[in-house]
């Protein structure tokens, strides 16, 4: 009997020890054992690779800690967002967090919605492009609108209710044009369906095409951001021509609602830092994935912003 | 043109680049002979380590392993029954067979070979028709992939043998089950019972791990129990000649030559995939030598796939290097690699960095060399230490490499009971000897299939008529119509002849 109870008597005080110790963790000290990025897609792909651009700087940063970065890839990221919302509110999980964790939600069913989540920085922005083939009938996106108020212009995806599908819908909404969407999975397929004449128009980030835009196979006609892309400043934006859409994916990182705003803010900081490093900002330009950096509060205010766009689409999503 | 060649090639003297593909090579067998762990996961844990790396170097490095993995696969396909990456399935038919006969030397020695073969093939053929041969593979649609993925799982008639109708009850299950997980054009999930993990369907790799490497432990434990009966000696033993003879490589030379021309056209066509590649040639292989009996230990069943596989290999790289578009989900890591040097694929390759261009498609020619005596050593190796060691500890390894292969794939413990429940469920089916692998095909197949269907139907506003109006799209049914038709119309000539007789 005596044994037992003196288990019990450890038992309890190491359980008040470890809540001591946890509620003291959050400001001082953090972090005081590695951090983690879960990205919910495969790797090597551009959310995965410029992950692994902070994991590399990381120790610098981070009082020598450093990052590690885990794959969890499936369902078009819900297995990886699913897992980012249940880790512990303690900032060591963090969530490779893109567009897909709004939209996702709202077209699957996930035991979690933007809201499960305290954005932390936002570290890429890449601007959605309206592109055509270089032999299109289209020359110029008056052509293409034109067109697609007549009758419907064929348009393709990299995929069912991304945030590309959304740009073309909130396009039908605002301007009254008409798409049949071609859906796929990813951009390659796009740019294959584009370049042999099969589908007339599509919409991806800048980055996806790029490298086809360079050599001229395939010609933007418009771009939704707010000032021109420097690769394309022959291409106008659609704000220019007066439609007044801004749409693109963004990338950036978060951890879960609950973590305590102190955390957040170390983490804030070491993330904003890494984006200032010389070293981070010639592997981004390299790698070709656009520099643009938001504090916690103005992505906390962006990825809100997104959420109402979203919903506002919904209703002629499945349409 | 040539002078860009030697281009290439001159940069391969340098010792550091050489030892870079040499390396890359290595590692591409190794990872490829291990079940669970392939050249994608491999290529994309390396590619942010590359960043640091001259940009040959990384280059070469991925190259290497791409042009081995594969190859490294029909390894274990052949000395166990495990195929160590998904395009050696085909393999484990005909290359387990003749391990079981004493063969293992051969069957490892004509698969070394075939690879090679097949690999220089396409690297030529990446080499000097890449623009041509790109812009032809623009005309697929999709009417035409549609027509394309029928035709891929026609082949599983010709596969079949003589067990035609279990073959197609199992495809028919593989094709119902490959709707599992996201509807591609409604987006809607299906049959997932709110499991995230099924939202991108059966996950391919830890289901052939369970179809291949579960059912083989639990087998080779069943032979176990018998052998303590009767007492034989645990360990399979000679591993008998590798290389084949003169008169063997005449034999093979012609399942060589159109192995790797259907490896080729598959691996330019984007995303058609290695596993049709390796079913159709395999397929090709069998109709061409009916006297001989497949599945039996034959060697042109190890030769077909082999080649093939290795020719899809350097001609997925054709649509990259010509358009900047990945013939598949390997090569387009090469996009990622090449981006984060600050250098893009396609055209503009060749004009601004016309070095990394060309080394590019001379590394692929001379890593095919490397993988032939490289392999050979590999195989030696593995055959006679494999082969030698106790089969209880065997079956102990061969389940270890498989757990963690599964887990690997997504870092997913759910993995692991998909390679369970597959394992047990075709050790069941064996038994009553109906075999399960029928079903991988349909279940690639199936989405794409679907995929295409509906964006085709989309297209044509509804309209059938689409798969007629493509010229490629209805020569690819009526080929697929003829497979699917010659084994009844060879049933019915056989009955009128009996009856005359």
């Amino acid at each position: 009997m005596k044994k037992r109870s003196l288990i019990a008597a450890l038992v309890v005080g190491l359980l008040m020890v470890s809540l001591v110790a946890v509620s003291a963790q959050s400001a001082a000290g953090f972090p005081k054992k590695n951090l983690k990025i879960i990205v919910p897609f495969a790797p090597g792909g551009a959310v995965d690779v410029t992950c692994r651009f902070f994991a590399e700087l990381a120790p610098k940063y981070f009082d020598g800690k450093k990052i590690i970065i885990e794959n969890k890839e499936g369902g078009g990221g819900v297995v990886g967002q699913n897992a980012g919302a249940k880790a512990d509110p303690d900032g060591y999980s963090i969530l490779a967090f893109t567009s897909s964790v709004v939209t996702n939600p709202m077209t699957k069913q996930t035991d979690y919605t933007h809201e499960s989540f305290q954005p932390v920085i936002m570290y890429c922005y890449d601007p959605e492009v309206l592109v055509v083939s270089a032999k299109s009938e289209f020359k110029t996106l008056d052509d293409l609108l034109a067109a697609a108020k007549k009758s419907s212009v064929s348009l393709c995806t990299p995929g069912k209710s991304t945030s590309h599908h959304t740009a073309g819908l909130i396009l039908e909404q605002k301007i009254g044009v008409k798409f049949d969407y071609i859906h796929n999975n990813g951009a390659a397929m796009q740019i294959t369906q584009l370049l042999g004449g099969h589908v007339q128009a599509g919409l991806m980030a800048y980055g996806e095409a790029a490298s086809q835009l360079k050599d001229g196979q395939l010609v933007a006609l418009g771009v939704m951001s707010d000032i021109r892309i420097a690769d394309l400043s022959k291409v106008p934006t659609f704000q220019e021509k007066g439609i007044d859409i801004l749409y693109g994916a963004w990338r950036g990182l978060a951890v879960p609602a609950k973590t305590p705003k102190d955390v957040v803010a170390v983490l804030e900081k070491g993330f904003t830092e890494i984006t200032k490093d010389p070293q981070y900002i010639e592997k981004m330009a390299k790698a070709g994935y656009p520099l643009v950096y938001k504090n916690t509060a103005d992505f906390t205010k962006h990825v809100i912003q997104d959420a109402v766009d979203f919903k506002n689409i919904l209703p002629f999503l499945n349409q | 043109m040539l002078e860009n060649i030697a281009l290439g090639f001159g940069q391969l003297l340098h010792p550091t680049v050489f030892i870079a593909l040499f390396l890359g090579v290595v590692v591409g067998l190794i990872v490829g002979a291990l079940p669970g762990l392939n050249d994608s996961i491999t290529m994309a844990v390396l590619i942010p380590v590359t960043f640091g790396m001259d940009s040959q170097i990384a280059m070469v490095l991925l190259v290497g392993i791409y042009v081995a993995a594969c190859y490294g696969g029909s390894i274990p396909a052949i000395l166990l029954n495990i195929p160590g990456t998904a395009s050696s399935v085909v393999t484990c038919l005909d290359g387990y067979k003749m391990t079981q006969k004493g063969q293992s030397g051969l069957a490892l020695g004509i698969s070394t070979t075939s690879s090679v073969f097949g690999g220089l093939m396409s690297s030529l053929v990446l080499m000097f028709l890449a623009p041509f041969l790109a812009i032809q593979a623009l005309r697929f649609g999709p009417p035409e992939y549609f027509s394309l993925a029928i035709m891929g799982i026609s082949t599983v008639v010709g596969m079949a043998g003589k067990d035609l109708l279990k073959s197609l009850i199992i495809s028919i299950f593989g094709l119902v089950i490959s709707t599992i997980g996201m509807s591609p054009q409604v987006g809607f999930p299906r049959f997932t019972f709110g499991i995230d993990y099924l939202y991108d369907g059966i996950p391919l790799v830890p289901m052939l791990i369970g179809l291949f490497g579960v059912t083989s432990v639990l087998e080779l434990a069943d032979t176990i129990k018998n052998d303590l009966l009767s007492k034989v000696d645990l360990h399979i033993k000679k591993i008998g000649r590798m290389l084949p003879d003169r008169k063997m490589v005449k034999r093979l030379l012609p399942t060589w030559i159109t192995s790797s021309a259907i490896g080729n056209v598959i691996g330019i066509i984007p995303g058609a995939g290695m596993i049709m590649a390796i079913y159709m040639a395999y397929d090709q292989a069998k109709r061409s030598n009916k006297d001989k009996e497949f599945g039996t230990g034959i060697p042109e069943g190890v030769a077909a796939p082999e080649t093939a596989n290795n020719a899809v290999v350097a001609s997925s790289m054709v649509p990259l290097m010509a358009l900047g578009v990945p013939g598949n989900s390997t090569s387009a890591l090469f996009i990622g690699a090449l981006m984060i040097q600050g250098m893009r694929p396609g055209p503009s390759l060749f004009k601004d960095f016309p070095e990394v261009a060309y080394l590019i498609i001379a590394a692929f020619f001379v890593g095919n060399i490397l993988m032939g005596p490289l392999g050979l050593a590999l195989s030696k190796f593995m055959s006679t230490s494999i082969l030698r060691l106790n089969r209880y500890l065997l079956n102990g390894v061969i389940i270890l490499l498989c757990v963690t292969g599964a887990y690997s794939v997504r870092n997913s413990s759910f993995d692991i009971w998909i390679m369970i429940i597959f394992g047990v469920i075709s050790y069941i089916l064996n038994k009553i000897h109906f075999s399960l692998s029928p079903i991988i095909l349909p279940l690639i197949l199936g989405p794409m299939m679907e995929q295409n269907l509906q964006q085709s139907l989309i297209l044509s506003r509804g309209s059938w008529a689409i798969f007629f109006t493509s010229p490629i799209s209805l020569g690819l049914l009526i080929v697929s119509a003829l497979f699917l038709l010659a084994p009844v119309w060879k049933a019915i000539n056989e009955r009128r002849r009996s009856k005359i007789a």
